[in-house]
């Protein structure tokens, strides 16, 4: 959808979007099969989809990465040289979590496929491994503190800038320099515009001191969260130097599976600052039953 | 006796804000909000925020957000999806409940009054406390009983005439705009289910492949908690879903007769 | 304040296994009540005095009392079970709910009674 656009066959008074039509499925099968789309067509862009087509653009809808985890849903990292070292105790499962079955491009529905199996295992190795009745370690003294303290941050935070600008201006960096097509020079601009705004989160400021339902103070606390993610994601697209699924590079059109055919692990530090290193896919299969495929290229 | 005026720690105050468009703007609109903070002691207040619509979504939940993000930040409602399907933005917008995020400002005449959902106790602003309205959800069972088991090779079969009558009524989303429009549902909220609530177990009711029916039926048969329903039919006219709770619960007194009196 | 869950709250001491017979009953009489109500209407509309003798000869007559007596007691029938909703609907103070729902009872069954006994004593000392 986005080529069509860029190469100057959108639709519009800016020629920045296109048409979906679904006229021709006829109101019966619009009414079984699409009410939902149908509805929102309706409220949102003021179109009777039996009649006329709706403007459509591409947008951020998933996220393929993720915490790294085996297929029990237990987090892994890499220790060692051993990628798959597990983290005990912790879990993930879902969309925060890279066991991986999309690997750079999630198929549609994959997402359920992901809940419906490795939700359910999961479910089923904690209850395997967890003994009831056993006690968990002492905690150390200052378990705690490092939460506490970043709720108390912010919400005394009293800076110059508010939440909601520091949020628009990661959004908008995101969306101009990481978006559908990427190029080196637009990531790295976007990795130190990134880097600028994650300073200036230093001096955020929040308006409600309350402590009963303060969004002011939740959603800062998801905006430090999101300004992690985004650092991850920014540097670690600026760092592969090919395109794989969703991550499409103008000046690296290939996959390249001799050198990139590996998970970029990346750790951010309280400043932003990265370290990047890689994880192998697993191209094994776990029984003899069913070969390995092996990669193929994209043709459609 | 009943209570004609709101307690005393619940009527609004004459304090309310007022925050100016900025200069310049042309297409101003007014909005009137409700804001409660708990922590203050003092009672609630409308504030008068003026939005240029020139900058602005088109929808009630877009001005509410521009609001906190560049004029109050402490202004407090629920808000998720955007899109009117998670319901968590339903609030009482120019005297009729609905969802913030579907409902467009040019839908409204004049300034636009945005309160929380009527008659229930305030957390804080726009956010009512759900609590009862979950828990009357919780109560209807809404899940599948059946003493048969499922065929261990395929799901359960059901015709697709069977199937629709399950369609609608599975579509609610909680999103609680009915109960609170219901007269019954503020004077016996404590003992009546209220529409949601009636709607979920009517879905269950209906559904083929449910075999405790009987027992759910039963569970329903009491005068508060289904027949404080009197038709007065707030509930399908609030509906942000376009759902007919009045239809379900009419079925519901409908199958109740058929099985003791006919 | 009590500490009892929310869902506990809710399911309160259970459905109280009734609700039906009243919403039932209310139909019933409603429906009885519009036959009964228009012949009534017709009947008084259509006399030719409305003296004290005419209307007692009236009374007195035919079917007229049965239907007058059924009239009676499926009004004060119909009325007892609206205000007992009504009661139920608005009124929450327990002492006064149960003394108003009594009260209402009482009247009703009053009303029943002595307006049937009206009619039934004109109806036997008619000639």
């Amino acid at each position: 959808m986005t080529i069509e656009i860029r190469e100057g066959r959108g639709v519009g008074k800016d020629a920045d979007h296109i048409h979906l039509h679904l006229e021709h499925l006829g109101p019966d099968v619009i009414k079984q099969r699409l009410p939902g789309i149908a509805e929102t067509a309706r409220i949102f862009a003021g179109v009777d989809v039996n009649k006329e087509p709706i403007p459509v653009l591409p947008t951020v809808h998933y996220n393929m990465g993720g915490i790294p985890c085996n297929y029990h849903g237990e987090v892994v990292t890499l220790k060692n040289g051993d990628a798959d070292t597990v983290v005990p105790g912790l879990m993930a499962v879902g969309e925060a979590a890279c066991v991986s079955v999309h690997g750079a491009n999630r198929l549609g529905s994959n997402s359920l496929l992901d809940l419906v199996v490795f939700g359910r295992e999961a479910g089923r190795h904690a209850a395997s491994i967890v003994k009831p009745g056993s006690s968990h370690r002492p905690l150390p003294k200052d378990a705690g503190d490092l939460a506490v303290s970043r709720l108390d941050r912010f919400r005394h935070a009293n800076g110059s800038r508010p939440t909601a600008e520091i949020r628009l201006e990661m959004q908008k960096i995101m969306q101009s320099d990481a978006a559908v097509f990427r190029t080196g020079s637009s990531l790295q601009e976007g990795c130190a515009k990134l880097a600028a705004t994650v300073d200036s989160f230093a001096d955020v400021r929040t308006s409600d001191r309350g402590l009963i339902w303060n969004t002011d103070l939740v959603e800062t606390l998801e905006l430090d969260n999101l300004l992690g993610q985004s650092v991850a994601t920014i540097r670690s697209a600026e760092n592969r130097k090919e395109s794989r699924g969703a991550h499409a590079r103008e000046d690296f059109k290939e996959r390249n599976d001799a050198e990139w055919m590996k998970h970029t692990l990346c750790w951010v530090d309280e400043k932003g600052g990265t370290r990047i290193d890689y994880r192998a896919v697993h191209l094994n299969t776990l029984t003899a039953d069913v070969e390995p495929i092996p990669p193929k290229a994209r043709t459609y | 006796m009943a209570e004609f005026r709101l307690p005393e720690n619940s009527r609004i105050n004459k304090h309310g804000k007022v925050h100016k468009a900025p200069a310049g703007a042309t297409r101003v609109r007014t909005f009137k909000v409700y804001r409660y903070d708990p922590h203050g002691g003092e009672n609630p207040r409308v504030d008068t925020f003026e939005i240029d619509m020139d900058n602005c979504g088109p929808m009630v939940l877009d001005a509410l957000i521009k609001i906190k993000n560049e004029i109050d930040p402490s202004l407090t409602f629920r808000r998720s999806c955007r899109e009117g399907i998670c319901g968590s933005c339903a609030m009482n917008i120019d005297g009729t409940n609905t969802l913030a995020c579907t409902k467009s400002c040019d839908e409204v005449k004049g300034e636009v009054k945005i309160y929380p959902l009527p008659h229930m106790p305030v957390v804080k602003d726009l956010v009512p406390d759900l609590t009862q309205f979950y828990a009357q959800y919780a109560s209807v069972k809404p899940w599948l009983q059946s003493r048969t088991p499922a065929p261990p090779d395929r799901e359960r079969l059901q015709a697709p005439e069977e199937q629709e009558k399950i369609d609608r009524p599975s579509a609610c989303i909680l999103c609680a705009c009915c109960s609170t429009s219901c007269p019954s549902y503020w004077w016996n909220g404590d003992r009546y289910l209220g529409p949601a609530a009636l709607l979920a177990a009517y879905r269950w009711i209906i559904d083929s492949r449910d075999e405790a029916t009987g027992e759910r039926l039963d569970a329903l048969e009491d005068p508060f908690k289904l027949y404080r329903c009197h038709t007065i039919m707030n509930c399908t006219e609030a509906c942000p879903k376009d759902l007919n709770p009045a239809k379900a619960i009419a079925e519901i007194k409908k199958m109740m007769v058929e099985r003791s009196h006919t | 304040m009590s500490l009892r869950s929310p869902l506990g709250k809710v399911i309160g001491r259970g459905a109280a296994k009734h609700g039906v017979s009243h919403w039932w009953a209310q139909r019933l009489s409603a429906v009885a009540l519009a036959v009964l109500g228009l012949w009534f209407v017709l009947q008084v509309t259509g006399l030719n005095a409305y003296d004290y003798e005419s209307v007692r000869t009236w009374i007195g007559h035919g079917m007229t009392p049965v239907l007058l007596v059924l009239l009676v007691a499926t009004l004060a029938w119909h009325s007892a079970l609206g205000v007992q909703v009504v009661l139920e609907d608005y009124v929450h103070a327990k002492a006064i709910k149960l003394a108003a729902l009594v009260a209402s009872i009482f009247f009703h069954v009053f009303v029943a009674v002595a307006g049937s006994y009206a009619v039934l004593r004109i109806a036997f000392t008619t000639t």
